[in-house]
């Protein structure tokens, strides 16, 4: 028997339990109306990565043999091998003994599924400049609709040369694409490492024939008994009868025959990108050195910055968090004055704060995210050099609505207020902070300082005289304030303006109640 | 001298030749007491500047002093932003004196010194924000440059208010104000654009 290719699962190909299950019968399928006919087909382009789960790890393996491996059943069998490692006869679900024996090099990584994951999720960000519809299939599979996108990008060949470019050099994944009118039988030729272009849904079934059915993605026993009952190929599928075959094999796999020839609706999941980003990156060692530190950084913010672009956004804070063993994590917050998306001046900044940082424990790994994308504005110039004092009012009421944020996002809401004064006889609450206040109050009359102290501070007392640091002069006074019985915050107290030794004039009271203490409740500045 | 390098450096503003002293500063933003506009080389408190106010202790006129010019920036809806100050400033007086509490932002003095510095560094870039107050004790010359850059880029005045006189700072004006009878005592420690440097009484009505 020939040798069966590598059989991957595929991914995101659980049938949905909501659709009706009812056998697809077996007639020619609807001609389409004239209206669809007009209507320009979908054209999926199926985007597969079978090394992710190497490719997620950082050292390049083009000529080590490697391998990815899971446990199954109590024991670790291959997930992922290298092409090298396939060259020496390393296959999947083979035991890692198995593989050890057959290339004693061999390079073994424990497989990530949330590490591939977060990978695959970065590639639909990424493939989003292609296209609006990106449907993510897991664990190593993209769907992307090109056929709005063409106009745009002058031609299929022309968005196929461009991911291919970039995939290889920036991403350095390997891949497979296929393109054709239905979005299973795209992923099913990927899989199957065929690069076809499918214009037409008429041609679908001669190109999808000579697929093996091993590249099916159902079980293996049915696999097999498929093989046993003669079919090799999905062309023998073709031409048997839907009914009986429904009945041999189940209703799902008559389904995904017809999802994948488009005679029944595909509908997907598309990728919707967060609005926020957040990257990890995973130290293949414990870091010490800033420098280092700031390599890394400098490429998330890389992402960062291509991730805002795509947005046509900008941001005026990101966070990174550097991940210790044992020690609390570690937030570096990165801010600017003004929105921006350039990534040396983001890189410089960087480099400030981490030149400043005392790492006193390696960094096992590092998370940069940013919230709260602002729409980008191009930098705004304006046609006549010196509008520097003459601004008009709004530019500087923005202004200050600005430096208001900044301040508060640094410094933190309480930090920052208003004092505003209030109608109440009593000074100690006749201002109030943070407060719009509806009604201007009153002006007064009296003397008051410009400093009050947040609680009255006591005087000591040298024969029954206030003494501060030395004795006292009264310059003006007494007033009586007497208010607040109501509240039971009453007060009775005689406010003298005084001056002390050191020349400052001081707004002290002396309390009329039991004690006649005397007490400092405020400054003339 | 080679006639273009001369060129270069008479359109240099940045280059302060002592024979233009009284000519080129006059630019200062008047402080509304004239003993003191009469004193000050630029005519008034500096343009775009840093200024150092020492003061041995509070309560002795510092606010009276700028009084003023908090009053006519609030009424051209420019704002005062008020960085940890010693005590609260009380709205009830300071309205009474005429300043605008709609256009005055305080900091509350539980902030950190270095968040303190930088909200100063922001407010003074920011051209909204016309006065930067700010009662610091620690404040290294390197950072007192920088803020003068940032003043200069927000044309903005930042007045520190410090209690010990540190020699060698570079602030554009420094003045030391010492208590008197009717008023204060103001000493020039330094100013930009004079090597002359004298005292003033300014009389004020403190209360």
């Amino acid at each position: 028997m020939a040798k069966s290719p590598v059989v991957l699962p595929l991914p995101g190909l659980s049938l949905t339990k909501g659709l009706p299950t009812k056998v697809y019968s077996s007639e020619a399928p609807q001609p389409a109306s004239q209206a669809e006919a007009e209507t320009p087909q979908p054209l999926w382009l199926a985007l597969v990565f079978p090394k992710l789960a190497l490719e997620v790890h950082d050292d390049p393996q083009h000529n080590v043999p490697a391998v990815a491996v899971k446990g199954y059943k109590g024991r670790s069998v291959v997930h992922t091998a290298s092409q090298m490692a396939e060259t020496q006869g390393v296959s999947v679900d083979m035991p890692v003994n198995a593989a050890y024996a057959l290339c004693p090099g061999l390079k073994v990584y424990e497989l990530n599924e949330q590490v591939q994951q977060n990978r695959l999720q970065q590639l639909a960000v990424w493939a989003e400049q292609f296209t609006s519809k990106v449907s993510m299939q897991s664990p190593y599979a993209l769907l992307l609709e090109v056929q709005g996108s063409l106009k745009l990008f002058g031609g299929l060949s022309e968005i196929q040369n461009q991911i291919r470019q970039q995939l290889s050099q920036q991403w350095q994944h390997s891949f497979h694409s296929a393109v054709t009118p239905t979005p299973m039988a795209s992923l099913l030729l990927a899989f199957s490492g065929q690069s076809d272009v499918v214009q037409n849904k008429q041609h679908l079934r001669s190109v999808l024939g000579r697929l093996s059915v091993n590249n099916l993605p159902i079980g293996i026993k049915k696999k097999q008994q498929l093989r046993n009952t003669g079919v090799r190929v999905l062309r023998d599928l073709w031409r048997l009868p839907k009914e009986g075959l429904a009945r041999r094999f189940g209703p799902k796999l008559v389904k995904y025959l017809d999802r994948t020839l488009g005679l029944i609706p595909d509908p997907l999941d598309f990728y919707a990108s967060p609005d926020e980003f957040e990257m990890f990156y995973d130290f293949p060692m414990e870091v010490y050195k800033t420098d280092l530190l700031l390599n890394v950084a400098g490429q998330l913010l890389k992402h960062l910055v291509g991730f805002l672009r795509e947005r046509d956004a900008c941001i005026n804070e990101c966070q990174f968090h550097l991940y210790h063993d044992k020690q609390a994590t570690r937030c570096i917050k990165l801010g600017v004055r003004k929105a921006t998306r350039d990534q040396q001046h983001l890189i410089k900044l960087l480099e400030e704060h981490l030149n400043r940082l005392a790492l006193d424990a390696p960094v096992k790994s590092i998370r940069l995210t940013a919230k709260d994308l602002l729409p980008y504005l191009p930098q705004e110039q304006s046609l006549f050099a010196d509008l520097t004092f003459e601004q008009p009012l709004t530019a500087k009421e923005s202004n200050i609505e600005k430096l208001l944020e900044q301040l508060q996002a640094r410094l933190g809401n309480e930090a920052i207020k208003t004092v505003h004064s209030v109608n109440d006889h009593r000074p100690e609450y006749a201002y109030r902070f943070n407060e719009a206040v509806a009604k201007k109050s009153e002006l007064i009359k009296q003397q008051r300082p410009f400093w009050l102290l947040p609680e009255p501070q006591l005087l000591p007392q040298k024969d029954n005289q206030p003494w501060l640091k030395g004795p006292v002069v009264f310059v003006k006074g007494p007033e009586r304030i007497e208010a607040g019985w109501w509240s039971g915050h009453d007060i009775r107290r005689d406010y003298y303006i005084a001056m002390d030794s050191r020349g400052s004039h001081l707004w002290i009271y002396q309390e009329h109640n039991e004690h006649y203490r005397w007490y400092l409740h405020g400054l003339f500045a | 001298m080679n006639a273009q390098l001369q060129t270069l450096l008479e359109n240099n503003p940045q280059v302060w030749r002592a024979k233009d002293a009284g000519r080129y500063m006059m630019t200062g933003t008047p402080t509304g007491h004239p003993q003191l506009d009469a004193t000050l080389p630029a005519g008034g408190w500096p343009n775009n500047a840093i200024m150092e106010m020492v003061t041995p202790q509070w309560g002795m006129g510092e606010l009276q002093l700028l009084l003023p010019l908090m009053r006519s920036i609030t009424q051209q809806k420019r704002w005062i932003l008020w960085i940890s100050p010693p005590y609260v400033p009380y709205a009830p007086a300071l309205e009474r004196a005429g300043i605008d509490m709609d256009y005055v932002i305080v900091i509350q003095p539980d902030t950190s010194c270095k968040d303190a510095l930088w909200s100063i560094e922001k407010a003074l870039q920011t051209q909204a924000c016309a006065l930067v107050l700010a009662w610091l004790n620690w404040l290294p010359n390197g950072v007192i440059r920088r803020l003068q850059l940032a003043a200069e880029t927000g044309h903005s005045l930042g007045v520190l208010f410090r209690q010990r006189n540190d020699q060698h700072s570079p602030a554009a004006l420094r003045l030391h104000l010492h208590p008197s009878e009717k008023g204060v005592h103001v000493e020039i420690l330094k100013a930009r654009g004079t090597y002359q440097y004298r005292s003033v009484h300014v009389n004020l009505q403190l209360h």
